[in-house]
């Protein structure tokens, strides 16, 4: 036992010295570590991981419009919200969680006929303080434009008799609407003033029917402008409806355009086009964007985010961001598109790379600036809406 | 989760079944006298124990370098871990865990962290109980979505453990997780958070 008791002892003492080596081998080893870790640990993430954890919220779901639908348009009117999805819907504007009221149960219904009646709502807009929206028959071989006013319904044919329906636009109290003859595949461009009446703008065989328009203001009068109108691979532009004709000197687009937006507060006009690029003209000529790869870029709008104007540009896979400052304006010259949520500074999202907005087909922006709401319409994801809360914008589902 | 959870139950109990007088693991330990003190040597360099351990993460909060507490929005999460130590001398190991940990966001992302630490434990006993004080330090895989960061991490913490058999024990861990996310260049700068989380969980311990 003695010698049992001594031995151990014994290797205590010899190992003790051993210990201190290793513990030091070890201090180094691990203070080693930590240096590689702070070497090593700047991964270039497009966010920061904690932060994004700490700026993620619930999207909020309002749960009464489907989540699966196409929206192609949405507008206030009112005290409404209207949207086009495959029926005609609106909800109050007051907060967020109004249901959305399918158009048959509007009042006034008794007054519906014809594609109305059975069919299906692919475009509206407002126009003159009244609802106007494309319907097709069920089968789609019908087609008719409806007003609804005075909760009632009543069927526009006037100048429209016999055509095929597809899109409408409300731009500087005209309304445009694209059509074609029954069995045609050359589309026309017709226009109301009244919108009781059309008549034929004279432009037409389109390779693809309207798809966007805005109006730009001459810089000396507001009340005189130019009009601007998209379709598939030509940009017509005039200061009357009457008096359209192809613009020149504007950007080519291999695979089409996408959409023209002007910001009033810019003095911009903006172009986006199916190859990815967003072209700018500030009235000294055009620039031209970075290339968003692999996406074909649709509609635009603008929001005012801290000192900065926004342009957000609809996409085949969510949207960008072209972030200005109010104070420079923007140098055409140098135009980026990015991506919402990488970098450092968020403008209109804190929680869109982390929904199904962000890879969904965008087909319309819409600002309610009274709200300081941003609607973004999906072909398959619903209706997304942007809105400021506690000092960050994000987005939640309508 | 429900069937690993009965499955480590029925591991503790087997080894509660199975196990032999543990004070009699006191008396097959060596003895140091001095000055007539008899000091019990229970571990010495080169002895081994290897644990497992499963439990819960708990998300406290992420600090914000420039100031302020913020809430991580996390759920309670799991944790588990593989464990190696080896004794330097009787009150002191060192050893190296392997982990792994999640919890969920809001938006149902998972987020993945899996530490790979060195620690190193100091024993306080009375036997058939053990208390380690332990501090681990090393690198965390932090990973969400398509996100990946590779940083450090500190888990001071202390445990309990209780010798069943002198080959086999349990126990319990309390652990803080402090996980820094920093970037030194770049537009993540300002982005810096502290992860601050916190572990509990069950330890199966074998000596050898």
């Amino acid at each position: 036992m003695e010698t049992l008791q001594s031995s151990h002892f014994r290797d205590y003492t010899t190992f003790k010295g051993n210990n201190d080596m290793r513990i030091k081998t070890a201090s180094i080893f691990l203070f080693a570590i930590l240096l590689l870790v702070l070497l090593f640990s700047c991964e270039e993430n497009s966010i920061a991981v904690f932060y994004s954890l700490e700026h993620e919220s619930e999207v909020e779901d309002n749960k009464s419009l489907d989540n699966d639908i196409t929206v192609t348009n949405i507008e206030r009117f009112g005290d409404y919200y209207y949207i086009s999805a495959g029926n005609l819907y609106r909800r109050d504007t007051k907060g967020s969680t109004q249901k959305w009221v399918r158009h048959s149960e509007w009042p006034g219904w008794d007054s519906a006929t014809g594609e109305l009646k059975d069919g299906l709502c692919t475009e509206f807009t407002v126009f003159n303080e009244t609802i106007y929206a494309i319907f097709y028959s069920v089968d789609g071989t019908e087609t008719g434009l409806f007003q609804y006013k005075g909760n009632e319904w009543k069927k526009i044919e006037n100048g429209l008799t016999g055509l095929r329906l597809d899109k409408i636009l409300s731009i500087n109290q005209t309304l445009f609407v694209a059509a074609r003859d029954s069995g045609s595949s050359s589309w026309k461009l017709y226009f109301s003033r009244d919108g009781e009446s059309f008549t034929d703008t004279g432009i037409g065989d389109f390779f693809r029917p309207i798809i966007s328009g805005t109006w730009v203001p001459d810089t000396a009068a507001t009340d005189s402008g130019t009009f601007y109108l998209v379709t598939g691979k030509k940009v017509y532009s005039g200061d009357d409806p009457e008096n359209l004709s192809v613009a020149e000197d504007f950007p080519s687009a291999d695979n089409g355009y996408g959409g023209i937006y002007y910001s009033r507060a810019l003095k911009v006009l903006f172009l986006s086009t199916a190859d990815g690029y967003v072209h700018a003209n500030d009235g000294s000529g055009w620039g031209t964007s970075n290339q968003a790869e692999g996406v074909s870029l649709t509609d635009m709008e603008e929001l005012n985010v801290d000192d900065n104007i926004v342009i957000v540009v609809g996409s085949s896979n969510g949207y960008y961001e072209i972030i200005v400052a109010e104070e420079t304006g923007l140098d055409k010259d140098n135009i980026v598109l990015r991506i919402p949520g990488t970098g450092a500074y968020y403008s209109t999202n804190i929680n869109y790379l982390n929904t199904t907005l962000s890879s969904a087909v965008i087909l319309k922006f819409y600002r309610d600036e009274e709200k300081d709401y941003l609607f973004g319409c999906t072909s398959g994801e619903g209706l997304w809406r942007n809105q400021q809360a506690n000092g960050y914008r994000l987005w939640n589902r309508e | 989760m429900r069937r690993v959870f009965i499955l480590f139950l029925t591991f503790i109990l087997f080894l509660f079944l199975s196990s032999d007088n543990v004070f009699l693991h006191a008396q097959d330990n060596d003895e140091r006298e001095e000055d007539g003190v008899v000091t019990l040597q229970y571990y010495s360099l080169g002895d081994q124990m290897f644990s497992i351990n499963l439990g819960l993460l708990v998300p406290l909060f992420f600090h914000n370098p420039e100031g302020g507490i913020t809430k991580t929005n996390l759920s309670l999460g799991g944790v588990g871990s593989l464990e190696w130590d080896a004794f330097l001398n009787n009150n002191l190991s060192l050893g190296g865990e392997l982990g792994g940990g999640f919890t969920i966001s809001p938006l149902k992302r998972v987020l993945i962290m899996i530490p790979i630490t060195v620690k190193m434990s100091y024993f306080i006993r009375k036997y058939p109980f053990e208390f380690p004080l332990f501090l681990s330090a090393g690198i965390c895989f932090t990973k969400l979505d398509d996100l990946l960061y590779i940083g450090p991490i500190v888990k001071p913490g202390f445990s309990a453990y209780w010798n069943i058999t002198p080959q086999w024990a349990i126990g319990i861990n309390a652990a803080y997780w402090w996980v820094p996310e920093f970037y030194l260049k770049g537009n993540l700068k300002e982005q810096a958070r502290f992860g601050n989380f916190a572990e509990f969980s069950l330890s199966g311990l074998y000596h050898f």
